[in-house]
């Protein structure tokens, strides 16, 4: 009734000179100042948006030069043997101070690893050990150092590991420790296999899989070892543990076994 | 029209501006940690040099220092210094532990994370666990 009502009214406001095409046309003309007003807006605020955008990355780009400057002072004053999540377009600043370089012993990095500068890092002369937080795309990264023959202790943490990945890792010579939190699976171990040099291992996947005793055995130098794996409920009870396996299949090895989600 | 007009555009460009800092900042922050918990190992490691075993516990660190424990640049304390021997699970013989909401200017996980930072010894060197 109340609409019925202020439709009435609403009429009775239209001058009666005006007929139902001017008042069409005039909405018509509405609709075409917004459209104006909304794509100039949208417009205006992506400008805006990059110019802003710009203006972060120069502040970025300057922070990341600066950390990289304060790292090799700190190198060269002999404060620190690390590396930090270096910026991969500052590499080359570090590379060309060769003394500085060869200072570098750890190197921490993390985030997206698929920027092909990163691979400089296979030039740091003393560089034993990598450590890597929350990395993402690590596989192009540890293709890029495939062999390198300084690395001796790898350690990936919250970073997912393909077996291509472990077959990369595989190929450090004189690799001896390795701690792979993020196992897809342990049968991705096959790439470690015969390892000549690695004598601490710590892992973590899904299950246990008896498949990878023999590559455990198969490691010479293999003294202590740590698997985590999900505890399943549907293990048989009176069957022999996973722990106990590696015991007797490992004698000289130190071996502990997880079980996650007890 | 206007005034809608410039308000939102202005609304953006904090925003963008906003996240934009927030995450570099933050990629900052997680390298200055890792840089303090590299720093304060290796002084335990003088410390152990020199007296020939470690640190009983975080107090006598402390007076050894001469200053107290470095914050963990996350505004969540300071980093603590934690003897493992004995200690189901962790090999190594003391760990550094502190808090942490984010890693690389990425959360992860809402309720932020318990970083533990281990000695030469241990098996490991990195664990972050969930909070």
């Amino acid at each position: 009734m109340g609409k019925i009502v202020s439709a009435q009214e609403e009429q009775e406001t239209v001058p009666a000179n005006r007929s139902a095409t001017e008042i069409a046309g005039h909405n018509v003309a509405w609709v075409g100042w917004m459209v104006l007003f909304g794509t100039i807006g949208i417009l205006t605020t992506m400008g805006v948006q990059w110019l802003v955008e710009e203006w972060c990355e120069r502040d970025r780009f300057r922070q990341s030069q600066t950390w990289m400057q304060d790292q090799m002072g700190q190198l060269r004053r002999g404060e620190i043997n690390c590396l930090i999540n270096p910026d991969p377009r500052f590499l080359v600043e570090l590379l060309a101070d060769t003394a500085c370089a060869a200072k570098v012993r750890d190197l921490y990095l993390g985030g997206d690893l698929s920027d092909p500068r990163l691979g400089r890092v296979r030039e740091l002369p003393n560089l034993k050990c990598i450590v890597f937080l929350f990395a993402t795309q690590q596989s192009a990264f540890l293709e890029r150092l495939h062999g390198m023959s300084t690395i001796e202790e790898l350690s990936f943490d919250h970073t997912l590991l393909a077996r291509n990945d472990v077959n990369h890792i595989g190929s450090f010579p004189r690799l001896r420790m390795l701690r792979a939190e993020a196992l897809s699976e342990l049968s991705d171990l096959e790439g470690l296999r015969g390892h000549p040099l690695l004598e601490r291992l710590s892992l973590s996947a899904p299950e246990a899989d008896n498949k990878t005793i023999p590559v455990f055995q198969s490691m010479p130098h293999l003294r202590d070892l740590t698997v985590g794996v999900r505890y399943d409920e549907k293990a048989n009870p009176g069957s022999v543990s996973f722990e106990e396996l590696l015991a007797k299949a490992l004698p000289r090895c130190k071996c502990r076994v997880w079980q996650d989600g007890r | 029209m206007i005034t809608l007009f410039t308000v939102v555009i202005y609304w953006t460009s904090c925003g963008t501006m906003d996240a934009c800092c927030t995450v570099s900042d933050n990629v900052q922050e997680t390298r200055k940690l890792i840089s303090t918990l590299h720093g304060l190992t290796a002084e335990i490691e003088t410390l152990r040099s020199q007296m020939g075993r470690l640190p009983r516990d975080e107090a006598e660190l402390v007076a050894l220092r001469g200053r107290p424990m470095p914050p963990s640049h996350f505004g969540h304390g300071l980093i603590s210094y934690q003897r493992d021997a004995g200690r189901d699970g962790l090999d190594g013989d003391y760990h550094l532990e502190c808090m942490a909401s984010h890693f690389w200017g990425c959360h992860w996980d809402i309720f932020g994370w318990i970083i533990l930072y281990y000695g030469p010894n241990a098996s490991r060197r990195f664990h972050v666990e969930p909070f």
